[in-house]
C-alpha cells in the first residue's frame, strides 16, 4: 500500500510499504477513505517530538471501511464505515472506566519510554512517536486499529466523510478545550490560535453558552474564518498588545477563560517570543510557550486556562507566580476522544455544526509531501488539508 | 484502605499452609535471608547476621508493584498456573510443573542462549502469596515472592513482586543483567505491565510485526527520489513477542 512516512525533520514521503495485518485478536484493518494532516503533525514534521523513527507512518485523523476484524471482535463488522479516535484505548482499565480515555493504561506498548520522561504514560496514539506507542498511522491506504470494538465509531450513511472525519481528533479536541473552561452564562472566552483546533474551540465555546469569544492569531485567513464561521471577535497580535486589548474589552477584568490552541511552537513578536526562538534553536529549551504565557497573564483572577495545544517537554520562563497569585485553574491534556464521539456526532446529525467548514484543501494521498509544506508555511490560506487515497 | 503489609514471618510460615522447618531452611539460604530484609523489618537483623559479607555485596533486590483491575483470586489462579507466566514474561520460554512444589524454568538469555533452573515453592497462601526459590545448581540463584492484595475501592488488586538474586559465591559471576540484557527491575516492571494488559484486556499491546517504511533492499518511493523502501516493524524497542492469550482467559 501507499503510506506517508516520516523520514526526518522536514522530510515526509509517500512510500510503498507492506499492507498492515491483524496482529492482536481485538484488531481491525480499515481501508481509509479520508485522512487529514493535523496541526500536531507539524510538531513531528518540525522535529519537536522525541522518539520518531525514520520510516514511521504518520497520521492520526482518519476514517474508512472495515475490511478485516480479529478473532475477538464482537461488534465491528466488515463493511462498517467508521471514524477512528486518534487515542487508542482498551476500554477496561481504571482510566477508561472513568472516561479518561487518553490516559488508558493498556494501549501503549512502549509505556516505559514515556514514563522515563513524564512519570507515567498516556494512551497509545496513532502515528505519533514511539514513546506514544509507535503505532503506524492513518495517512495511508490501510491501517491496523487495535481495540477496534472500543474506539471506531460507525457513522450514518447520510453524513459525508468530510462531515464526520474530524470526530477523530480536532472537533473533540476543540470541544474538550471549551468544556474544560466550565463556561457560565455571560462568560468571555479568549482563544489563542485560529488553526483547526482553535476554530472548533470557538464554535464549541458558543455551543456551551459563552457570551463572547475573542480569537487571537496573526494569519488574516484564519482570523477571517474565526469571524465568518465562528462569529468570534478577532484580534491580530501583530497589530496590538493583546493583554491591553483583552483587558480593555472586559472592563479591566480579563477573559473568564483562556484557551491556548497553539502549543509548543508559538510564534510572536514580543521579547519573550524572540527569546524562546533563540533558546529552542540552541536546544536550551524544547517548547516555545509564548501563547501560554500571554494567556496566563491575560486571564482574569480565578479564571481557567485550558490547553488543547500540544507541549512536549520543558517550558522556560513559565509565569507560575502569576498563575498562583490569581488562583488560576489549569485544564489540559490529550483529548478523551471516546467520551465525545457520540454526543458530537449527535450535534452533527442535528445540523448544529458542520465540521467540514475548516477544510481549505483537498489532496490525493500521493500529494502529502506538498501538503505538509503548504500547511507548514500557511501557503494559499491553508487551514485544513484532507487527503483521499481514491484521488490518487 | 484494606491493604495490609504481610510480615516476613507470614510470608515464610504462612497461615493456612504452615510448613514446619521451612523457616530454618530458608534462613540458611543466602538469597532468602535478603528477602526477609524487605519483607519484615523485624527479621532484618537476624537475616543480616546470617549473611556473610560477600553475600551482602552480591545480593540484588528488586521490589515493584502494579494495580490490576481483577480480584486477588483471579490473579492468584492465573499466576499459580505457572505455564501462564511465559505469556507475559518476555524472556521466559516455558515453566513446567514437576510436582506440587517444584517447577522447571527455561528462559532466553542474551544472544539467544538458554538459561534454566528448578524452583520450589517455599510458601503459599491461597489467593494471597506465592514465594519460591531456586534449588541447587541454578544458573541464577533467585528467590522471590508475589503477593496479591486487594487495593482500595475501585483500584483492583495490588500485585507486589519481590525478587532477590545472587550469583553463587565463588563461582563465575553471573547476573540477571548479564543473562537477559537490560535493567532487571525494568524488565520485571515491563513484564508486570504486560500481565496487567493481558488480564484487563485479554491481549498484550504490541507493534511487533506492523508495517512501516523502514529501509529494505527494494526502495520504492512514490513522490520523490529517495533511498527507502518498505519493511515490517520489529517492534524491537518494546515487545519482540506478539502475544494473544484471549483464549486463555475466558
Amino acid at each position: 500500500m501507499k503510506a506517508v512516512c516520516w523520514n526526518g525533520k522536514h522530510d515526509v514521503q509517500v512510500m510503498k510499504v507492506p499492507d498492515p495485518s491483524i496482529i492482536n485478536p481485538q484488531d481491525a484493518i480499515i481501508k481509509i477513505t479520508t485522512t487529514a494532516i493535523c496541526g500536531s503533525d507539524l510538531h513531528l514534521y518540525d522535529g519537536y517530538i522525541p522518539t520518531m523513527h525514520k520510516g514511521d507512518i504518520l497520521g492520526h485523523e482518519f476514517m474508512g471501511e472495515v475490511v478485516e476484524v480479529g478473532s475477538a471482535i464482537k461488534k465491528l463488522k466488515k463493511g462498517d464505515r467508521v471514524v477512528v479516535p486518534f487515542t487508542i484505548a482498551c476500554g477496561n482499565c481504571f482510566f477508561c472506566k472513568r472516561d479518561l480515555w487518553s490516559a488508558c493504561d493498556n494501549s501503549n506498548p512502549n509505556a516505559s519510554m514515556a514514563e522515563g520522561l513524564y512519570g507515567f504514560s498516556g494512551s497509545g496514539l496513532f502515528g505519533y512517536s514511539h514513546m506514544m506507542g509507535g503505532y503506524a498511522g492513518g495517512q495511508a491506504e490501510y491501517v491496523r486499529v487495535p481495540f477496534a470494538d472500543v474506539g471506531p465509531l460507525p457513522v450514518p450513511d447520510a453524513l459525508s466523510d468530510e462531515q464526520v472525519l474530524f470526530l477523530s481528533d480536532i472537533f473533540p479536541t476543540g470541544y474538550m478545550a471549551a468544556e474544560n473552561c466550565n463556561i457560565q452564562p455571560g462568560d468571555t472566552v479568549a482563544v489563542w490560535g485560529c488553526g483547526p483546533v482553535g476554530q472548533f474551540a470557538i464554535k464549541s465555546a458558543y455551543l456551551l453558552g459563552a457570551e463572547r469569544v475573542i480569537a487571537i492569531d496573526d494569519v488574516p485567513g484564519r482570523l477571517q474564518m474565526a469571524a465568518d464561521q465562528g462569529a468570534a471577535v478577532t484580534l491580530n497580535f501583530s497589530d496590538q498588545d493583546i493583554y491591553e486589548k483583552l483587558t480593555e474589552m472586559t472592563g479591566g477584568m480579563g477573559p473568564d477563560s483562556c484557551i491556548d490552541a497553539v502549543g509548543l511552537e508559538a510564534h510572536g513578536t514580543t521579547i519573550d517570543a524572540i527569546y524562546d526562538r533563540a533558546k529552542t534553536a540552541l536546544y536550551l529549551a524544547t517548547d516555545r510557550s509564548h501563547a501560554l504565557r500571554q494567556a496566563i497573564r491575560a486571564c482574569r483572577k480565578g479564571g481557567t486556562v485550558s490547553v488543547p495545544g500540544v507541549y512536549g517537554a520543558f517550558l522556560d520562563k513559565f509565569p507560575f507566580g502569576a498563575a498562583f497569585a490569581k488562583g488560576l485553574t489549569f485544564k489540559m491534556g490529550q483529548t478523551n476522544v471516546h467520551k465525545y464521539l457520540r454526543p458530537l456526532l449527535k450535534l452533527i446529525e442535528e445540523n448544529r455544526i458542520d465540521p467540514s467548514f475548516v477544510i481549505t484543501h483537498r489532496l490525493a494521498l500521493d500529494e502529502a509531501s506538498q501538503g505538509y509544506v503548504t500547511f507548514k508555511d500557511n501557503k494559499d490560506d491553508c487551514i485544513k488539508i484532507v487527503m483521499k487515497p481514491s484521488m490518487n | 484502605m484494606q491493604e495490609k503489609q504481610l510480615t516476613g514471618e507470614e510470608i515464610e510460615s504462612g497461615v493456612d499452609n504452615a510448613k514446619k522447618g521451612m523457616f530454618a531452611k530458608a534462613a540458611r539460604h543466602p538469597v532468602l535471608t535478603g528477602g526477609f530484609i524487605i519483607a519484615g523489618a523485624g527479621l532484618a537483623y537476624v537475616a543480616v547476621k546470617m549473611m556473610s559479607s560477600s553475600d551482602i555485596a552480591n545480593e540484588k533486590h528488586i521490589e515493584t508493584s502494579i494495580a490490576i483491575d481483577k480480584t486477588p483470586e483471579e490473579l492468584y489462579r492465573f499466576w499459580r498456573e505457572f505455564k501462564n507466566l511465559s505469556l507475559f514474561m518476555k524472556n521466559l520460554q516455558a515453566v513446567t510443573e514437576l510436582d506440587g512444589q517444584r517447577s522447571h524454568w527455561v528462559a532466553t538469555g542474551l544472544g539467544g542462549s538458554t538459561v534454566e533452573w528448578d524452583a520450589e515453592i517455599i510458601n503459599e497462601k491461597e489467593n494471597e502469596l506465592i514465594a519460591w526459590r531456586s534449588v541447587e545448581n541454578a544458573d541464577v540463584v533467585n528467590a522471590g515472592s508475589v503477593r496479591f492484595q486487594r487495593g482500595p475501592k475501585g483500584h483492583g488488586t495490588f500485585i507486589r513482586v519481590t525478587l532477590n538474586y545472587n550469583p553463587p559465591a565463588g563461582s563465575v559471576g553471573t547476573s540477571l543483567a548479564k543473562l537477559f540484557g537490560g535493567e532487571p527491575a525494568q524488565l520485571i516492571k515491563d513484564d508486570l505491565r504486560r500481565l496487567k494488559q493481558l488480564m484487563e484486556t485479554g491481549e498484550i499491546a504490541t507493534i511487533a510485526g506492523q508495517t512501516s517504511g523502514r529501509a529494505s533492499e527494494s526502495p520504492e518511493v512514490l513522490d520523490k527520489p529517495a533511498t527507502m523502501g518498505g519493511t515490517q516493524d520489529t517492534g524491537e524497542e518494546a515487545n519482540s513477542k506478539a502475544y494473544s492469550a484471549t483464549g486463555e482467559l475466558k
